[in-house]
């Protein structure tokens, strides 16, 4: 239920590179050539897409960045974590960046004036860490406008929603004990509308809640205030609950929202019913292929099979229809 | 301003790691389910690839893992490196990954019955070490699946020398032998055809990238190019076969 934006002091480096590498081209960049993705106009954009990557499976960046790519879109992933697999497994391994590392690969993309992006996604981390904010003008500056967080609703349906962090205001650390949080238990799609409103009051303009159960189906609530003084437009798609675990779906997600919303900035409700078909065929690809080889989908959670529904990320035959409210 | 949710830790202490991890899932998995890229018969296969990774641009896994996957591969990537961009860039920065690190990974994967793999792919090594773990890794696959088929890379000193193509790209090495992977995979007994459909990907994909480039007024001569991986998706899909194999007699 946490997302988070992992961004830390510069400190200047004193590790020295124990490596030597030779430049991938014999020609070294003297120019760095243009960035094509933001040169030439697209429907599409350029994401800077910070989440865990595991070896084997599919969350996290696994999940997010193969979709996005099918749709057309030059993801850059920082990878948060390197594990072996994702941590509902009995054992996993691996190495986890800290914020320094983070940082300096900021730098490095900073020095070569790589840092120009118009998505940022975040995925749900599952640490809960403290951060400590800085305000670096380049890197705030090289970011788009628009953020795009992964946040993810449990069963319980509790809802965290942190007011925004004033950039603008430049302190060298902000704490986040000067946030403001609010925890909402959402029941009722009314619950549901209402959170939508605190968190237009918050910030963003679209607001997307991806499931809220309600008996034997999931709701997705859309919210889209066109304008700062009217009142948003909400729709919901119902969905039957599929009796089965999956892991990566919320990462998914998200990555499929943000896909179809920036190819349909003024019509949330088309860009949910694209990624929320794209999502139930994957979803009832998987409980098919595993029972295909005998395997009982309830007796453990499942690994997407993301790369066998590449059609129907790209082609998503449109099952699930928005109903406005009114 | 920025809209952003940020994330606050109500028990920090000071020296305590100041990680938690919960479980994904609510149910924690007593059992694994089964590998279904092996448990279903498929023309494709599951692929351990050891490559750098680059937050920008398309070398080593960025120039090698996506059009596996669109070739319908699982591929899992293990980043040796994690540098903000390629080392033909002025500068990079980044982190390396050790031997011991890498083979953390594979303790990993191998503790969860997950170390099955039909094809293994690596690429730029930057140490002995890191070299020699990749030999036991090489040995470790093997005694789990004794048919593993390893390609390894061209030499990584890349410059591709292509009639009417006069300008230089990096990726294209790392790109071209996954590419041969997927294809010589489908076509196992025909190398002729999987290296066409290779070719043809390619060098669709070179004249795109060149013509990318030239259409915002960037003369391509005038340094590297990162290739339109991601735009020429459809090539590598369904590449028009332009370059045919000759037979010698």
């Amino acid at each position: 239920m946490l997302c988070s934006l992992l961004v830390t002091c510069p400190k200047s480096t004193g590790t020295r590179n124990l490596y030597t590498f030779r430049p991938r081209s014999s020609k070294k960049l003297a120019m760095a050539p243009p960035i094509l993705s933001l040169a030439l106009p697209s429907e599409t954009g350029r994401v800077l897409s910070i989440q865990s990557h595991t070896v084997q499976g599919y969350v996290g960046n696994k999940a997010a960045v193969f979709p996005l790519q099918l749709l057309g879109y030059d993801v850059d992933p920082i990878n948060s974590v390197q594990f072996s697999n994702h941590t509902g497994y009995p054992t996993f391994k691996g190495q986890v960046l800290n914020g320094q590392q983070l940082w300096d690969l900021i730098e490095g993309l900073e020095a070569n004036d790589l840092l120009y992006y118009t998505h940022l996604l975040t995925d749900l981390l599952e640490r809960e860490v403290t951060v400590s904010v800085s305000c670096n003008q380049s890197f705030e500056e090289g970011l788009g406008r628009e953020l795009t967080s992964g946040v993810e609703f449990p069963d319980s349906g509790v809802l965290g929603v942190w007011r925004n962090v004033d950039f603008s205001k430049r302190e060298d650390e902000l704490s986040l004990a000067k946030g403001i949080m609010y925890i909402y238990r959402i029941t009722s799609e009314r619950d549901g509308l209402e959170a939508c409103n605190i968190l237009h009051a918050a910030g963003p303009s679209k607001v997307v809640i991806t499931s809220v159960h309600i008996e034997d189906n999931l709701l997705l609530i859309g919210s889209h205030q066109k304008a700062k003084d009217q009142p948003p437009q909400q729709f919901k798609i119902v969905i039957p609950k599929i009796p089965a675990y999956f892991t990566g779906t919320g990462d998914l997600t998200t990555a499929l929202l943000l896909g179809w919303s920036n190819k349909y900035p003024d019509d949330l409700d088309r860009a949910s019913e694209l990624a929320v078909s794209s999502l139930q065929a994957l979803l009832h690809r998987t409980v098919n292929d595993y029972k295909s080889v005998g395997f009982d989908p309830q007796s453990s959670s499942l690994e997407i099979r993301l790369i066998q529904s590449k059609d129907d990320i790209c082609n998503p035959q449109v099952n699930y229809k928005a109903e406005k409210y009114h | 301003m920025l809209c952003s949710l940020l994330v606050t830790c109500p028990k920090s202490t000071g020296t305590r790691n100041l990680y938690t991890f919960r479980p994904r899932s609510s149910k924690k998995l007593a059992m694994a389910p089964p590998i279904l890229s092996l448990a279903l018969p498929s023309e494709t296969g599951r692929v351990l690839s050891i490559q750098s990774h680059t937050v920008q641009g398309y070398v080593g896994n960025k120039a090698a893992v996506f059009p596996l996957q669109l070739l319908g591969y699982d591929v899992d990537p293990i980043n040796s490196v994690q540098f903000s961009n390629h080392t033909g860039y002025p500068t990079f920065k980044g982190q390396v990954l050790n031997g011991q690190q890498l083979w953390d990974l594979i303790e990993g994967l191998e503790a969860n019955d997950l170390l099955y793999y039909t094809h293994l792919l690596t690429g730029y090594i930057g140490s002995v070490s890191f070299l020699d773990t990749i030999l036991k890794v090489i040995d470790k696959l093997r005694s789990v699946n004794p048919k593993l088929v390893y390609e390894d890379q061209p030499p990584q000193q890349f410059k591709i020398v292509i009639p009417k193509i006069p300008a230089y790209f990096t990726g294209t090495g790392d790109l071209t032998t996954a590419l041969l992977l997927g294809w010589s995979n489908k076509y196992p007994d025909d190398l002729d055809r999987a290296s066409e459909l290779a070719v043809s990907s390619l060098q669709a994909l070179l004249h795109r990238t060149v013509n990318d480039y030239k259409s915002v007024g960037f003369d391509p001569q005038s340094s590297s190019l990162e290739i339109r991986l991601i735009q020429s998706k459809d090539d590598i899909c369904n590449p028009q076969v332009n370059y045919k194999a000759e037979k010698y007699h």
